[in-house]
């Protein structure tokens, strides 16, 4: 499975590639990524995530860090 | 009466992973947002309910704003300040409170004209009428020019610049408050830092509100206190508002801060709501010894230029523009705000 991740602030685009798994759970992905769960927002459809959900091949999900002072 | 699902296993195929999917709490539907330190998982709705109930409770809690008083809503267009303003915008009625919101305008380039876009559209579609100062045209120079030419670090002046403007803007306006965006994940740290360098007088600072004095110095609050900064970016995404999505070109996430911040976060995670607790007891102690802007009554004195709060005869910042461009700006900005007022009618 293929799961497109844009990272805001910094507008990164990031690719996770799963071969064999039809899903991945949020959590998972987020470990992938290197953040921990209480530091990022994850948005699929304009909707958060908790981290048990889960993301399917061709999914496309919004990475928001949280900490962005400004 | 409605049974309460905490969660459900799902197999999501030999291939895949097992997922507990959150549900709300209070409903059951799909969750959005777990939030350990109330032990809660929320849906949408509820979640904005609870993220908009806190503000009000902490408002009433803290006595924060009363009936029928004014306050001035500092928006810079970034997602605390923005979910600050769509908070209180819908809680007024029920507090009976007036919200001023009140935008400035800083020079940084590109990220600045993009805050006050956002700013603008946040405004439109909460159906407030947002006043807007330019600093560049009130005082003929950005942050980045009053930085470079003073030899004072961008985030220093900035801080100076926007707590003055804010102060005559409330003083200026007859608002009885000013409201910042300022959540448990900016005060804490700063808390921590300032007791472990052994300021408890700047810690208490950081209480919920710090009083004023009547006609030179507002009154500051913090209603979200109790809100973390992940609550106000999720509540912001939720209520589909915009928010400015990069940073502040002069930001510097590093040194001490990030230290204690970084332990906060992990202390927090292996201790749900210590960090809660932690600033409960701090705004405790600030009611219990009283906690004014100003340190001593001592520093309490007024600018000769402009006649706002001073530690000595000028004003820091009237002191900073004179040092830059000649002349102390704090007067001109007094003028330009009540152009800016009387220009909104
Ligand atoms: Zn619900
Ligand atoms: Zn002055």
């Amino acid at each position: 499975m293929i799961v497109r991740v844009k990272i805001h602030p910094t507008k990164r685009e990031v690719t996770i590639e799963k071969p064999g798994r039809k899903v991945v759970r949020v959590m998972t992905l987020l470990r992938e990524l290197g953040y921990g769960v209480y530091e990022v927002v994850v948005v699929k459809g304009g909707r958060p995530l908790t981290e048990d959900d889960v993301v399917a091949d061709g999914d496309e999900v919004e990475v928001y860090e949280v900490r962005s002072a400004g | 009466m409605r049974m309460v699902m905490r969660s459900r296993f799902t197999r999501l195929g030999r291939l895949g992973e097992v997922s507990t999917v959150a549900k709300c709490s209070k409903c059951g539907s799909k969750a959005v947002i777990k939030i350990p330190y109330a032990r809660m998982n929320l849906c949408e709705m509820h979640f904005i309910e609870y993220f908009e109930g806190r503000v009000a409770t902490t408002v009433k809690k803290y006595d924060l704003l009363k009936e029928g008083e004014s306050v001035l809503v500092a928006v810079s267009g970034g997602k605390d300040s923005v979910a600050l303003l769509s908070a209180l915008t819908a809680v007024a009625p029920e507090l009976r409170l007036k919200v001023m919101p009140l935008h400035i305008h800083l020079g940084l380039g590109e990220y600045s004209d993009e805050s006050l876009r956002v700013t603008k559209e946040v405004s439109r579609k909460l159906g407030v009428n947002t006043f807007i100062l330019s600093l560049e045209e009130v005082v003929g120079a950005t942050i980045p020019e009053l930085s470079a030419k003073s030899s004072r670090p961008p985030c220093a002046v900035c801080g100076l610049v926007k707590r003055y403007v804010l102060n005559a803007a409330a003083i200026e306006w007859g608002v009885d408050a000013v409201a910042t965006g300022h959540h448990i994940d900016d005060l804490a740290p700063y808390a921590l830092k300032n007791i472990l360098l052994g300021d408890m007088g700047a810690a208490l600072k950081l209480a919920p509100v710090t009083t004023g004095e009547e006609g030179y110095l507002a009154r500051r609050v913090r209603p979200l206190y109790e809100v973390t900064e992940r609550e106000c970016l999720i509540y912001a995404i939720i209520k589909g508002l915009p928010f400015v999505k990069t940073l502040c070109p002069n930001v510097f996430l590093g040194g001490m801060d990030a230290l204690i911040r970084r332990f906060l976060y992990e202390l927090d995670l292996r201790h749900p709501g210590v960090k809660l607790r932690f600033m409960r007891s701090l705004a405790r102690m600030a009611t219990r010894y009283g906690v004014s802007q100003a340190r001593t009554q001592a520093e309490l004195t007024r600018c000769k230029y402009c006649g706002l709060p001073s530690r000595s005869d000028v004003c820091g910042f009237c002191r900073l523009t004179e040092r830059v461009l000649g002349s102390p700006a704090g007067p001109m900005v007094r003028e330009a705000l009540k152009d800016v007022r009387a220009s909104s009618h």
